[in-house]
């Protein structure tokens, strides 16, 4: 008996009105177990940049890696073809399902698109130009967009660093009622595990974000550092709608990965997520709706920066610097419109080094040591204590104690993207492939 | 890593043929990337908004799916409808 590694890449099998890639992957796991596959890896769950305008929700692509007897490889496709039209949703006209199938190694070809794939955008005439190139048996419904995050997905095998994610779901005929995750046994969880867990709460606010809002199957999911520590937390909490399946995603989330590249202000594309630093030109402003407004400077060129108001304490970040400031900032560029240039929608914000911060101050009285006032316009200044008058005398610069430190400052997590490494991960990295597997990490 | 555009293709990472800037975006794209008569890329191409198609999209409309920039959709209460779905609502 031959077996063949099979990866079996898939994307866009979602809408705005229901489903979800991972809970379509779920499905085919249960059904590729029953025909026989053997698990090389977890379900990667890769998301790719959050910049780009086409996403449904956090621009996740899902990659399936397993063995199967070699005879068999020819019928996955088809049969993942027959259960993905029984899932799609027909009535929203913007699902572009994708799923490709490559076996033996992962080709090199797609190792270097699912990096490109992380930080810019890339046309669906690239996607279908590799899996010609490579002659990849695919899957492409709709204008074929899903096929870019399919190859992506098979693309990133995780060697770097890598979390987890447990993921609850609902039965797909319940989705329009509320999940009902009870708060108490998040916070209880997020206690209990400590630093195991990432980005599940926002602690400024106790708000938990494990529950998602839109119409979708997911209950919830449960990030973390250990497939152990996952299932083990899904075990407290506590939600009115029950379980119909679960399942353990092994992912790039919370690793920073999508922010690989530094670039200078001049060769600033739309949608890219980069690493750029400069020199901010003048005190940021507040405008309307709460948005901190900035400008930094590299020399040559100027770029906007915006941090939204949503990000609560991170805009106060933003609001208090000054010119000369120099700062490293993680951004998403936001297109230009007839409005306004092209905008660095601030993710991250690294502060270098301050400026002296000086105000103008009236000068001191050399008899009595206390502040002089103003004599007038063009008068100089004169000592309200013992009456010396000095019409020369001019203000004096005064330095003032900065609030802000040099340092990296982040959004609450509540305002943080699927990828963005949390204060929490900072110095944590999980790097190569897991060597074995839990016993159980998926149901059904 | 320091970005460095103009080496090869921004988008298929080629290093032959003559690479040329974006009128949109401003990426070097080689000839199978770009459409040579709107002299833009094809990434470009796919994510203008397919109103007036002088802007890059910033999201996509909730109702048809389709990519809009800041002027032809508006986003109320996290959903984006563009201009079009709009006019077919009233």
């Amino acid at each position: 008996m031959t077996m063949t590694a099979v990866h079996l890449g898939m994307d866009d099998i979602d809408s705005p009105r229901g489903g979800c890639t991972t809970h379509f992957a779920s499905l085919l796991v249960e059904e590729l177990t029953e025909v026989g596959a053997n698990w090389l890896d977890y379900p990667n769950l890769i998301r790719l940049n959050p910049n780009i305008p086409y996403r449904t929700r956090g621009n996740g692509a899902i990659a399936l890696r397993f063995e199967i007897e070699a005879a068999d490889v020819d019928r996955i496709l088809p049969r993942s073809n027959l259960l993905l039209k029984k899932y799609l949703k027909e009535d929203y006209p913007n699902t572009n399902p994708g799923m490709v199938i490559a076996t033996g190694d992962v080709p090199v070809d797609l190792l270097g698109f699912s990096k490109l794939t992380l930080w810019r955008t890339v046309p669906v005439a690239l996607a279908r130009r590799l899996v010609a190139k490579l002659a990849l048996p695919y899957i492409a419904i709709g204008n074929g967009r899903g096929l870019i995050g399919a190859l992506s997905a098979i693309g990133n095998p995780l060697l770097q660093d890598h979390t987890y994610e447990y993921i609850a779901y609902r039965s797909i005929e319940l989705t329009s009622r509320a999940r009902g995750v009870v708060v108490d046994s998040v916070l209880k969880m997020n206690q209990e595990f400590g630093d195991r867990l990432f980005s599940n709460i926002d602690s400024s606010t106790q708000k938990i974000l494990i529950e998602p809002h839109g119409p979708d199957p997911v209950i919830y999911g449960i990030r973390g550092e250990t497939p152990l520590d996952v299932i083990a937390a899904a075990d407290l909490v506590q939600s009115r709608q029950d379980k119909e399946r679960w399942m353990v995603f092994r992912t790039n989330q919370g690793t920073g990965a999508h922010l690989d590249h530094r670039v200078r202000l001049s060769d600033i594309r739309p949608y890219m997520a980069a690493v750029v630093e400069g020199e901010v030109t003048a005190k940021s402003k507040i405008i309307e709706g709460g948005h901190v407004i900035f400008t930094i400077t590299d020399g040559p060129t100027n770029a906007e920066c915006a941090v939204y108001e949503p990000t609560g304490d991170f805009r106060e970040i933003a609001a208090m610097l000054i010119e000369g400031d120099k700062v490293s900032l993680d951004v998403g560029v936001r297109p230009a419109s007839r409005m306004h240039g092209l905008t660095l929608n601030v993710e991250g914000l690294g502060i270098l080094q301050l400026a002296n911060e000086v105000i103008l101050v009236n000068p001191i009285c050399p008899h009595c040591l206390k502040r002089m006032k103003s004599a007038g316009k063009e008068k100089g200044f004169k000592c309200i204590k013992c009456g010396f008058k000095d019409p020369q005398a001019k203000k004096t610069e005064s330095l003032v104690e900065r609030q802000l430190k040099a340092g990296m400052y982040l959004p609450p997590p509540r305002a943080q993207r699927h990828l963005t490494r949390p204060k929490d991960r900072m110095e944590r990295k999980n790097e190569g492939m897991p060597s074995n597997f839990v016993n159980k990490w998926h149901d059904p | 890593m320091l970005f460095k555009p103009g080496e090869s293709c921004e988008i298929c990472d080629s290093r032959e043929g003559v690479l040329e800037q974006c009128s949109m975006c401003g990426a070097y794209s080689c000839e199978n990337c770009r459409d040579d008569e709107e002299k833009i890329c094809l990434t470009c191409q796919e994510a203008r908004c397919f109103i007036c198609a002088e802007y890059l999209a910033s999201r996509a409309c909730d109702r048809c799916g389709r990519l809009v920039c800041e002027d032809h959709g508006v986003k109320v209460n996290e959903v984006t409808v563009c201009d079009l779905c709009r006019a077919n609502e009233t």
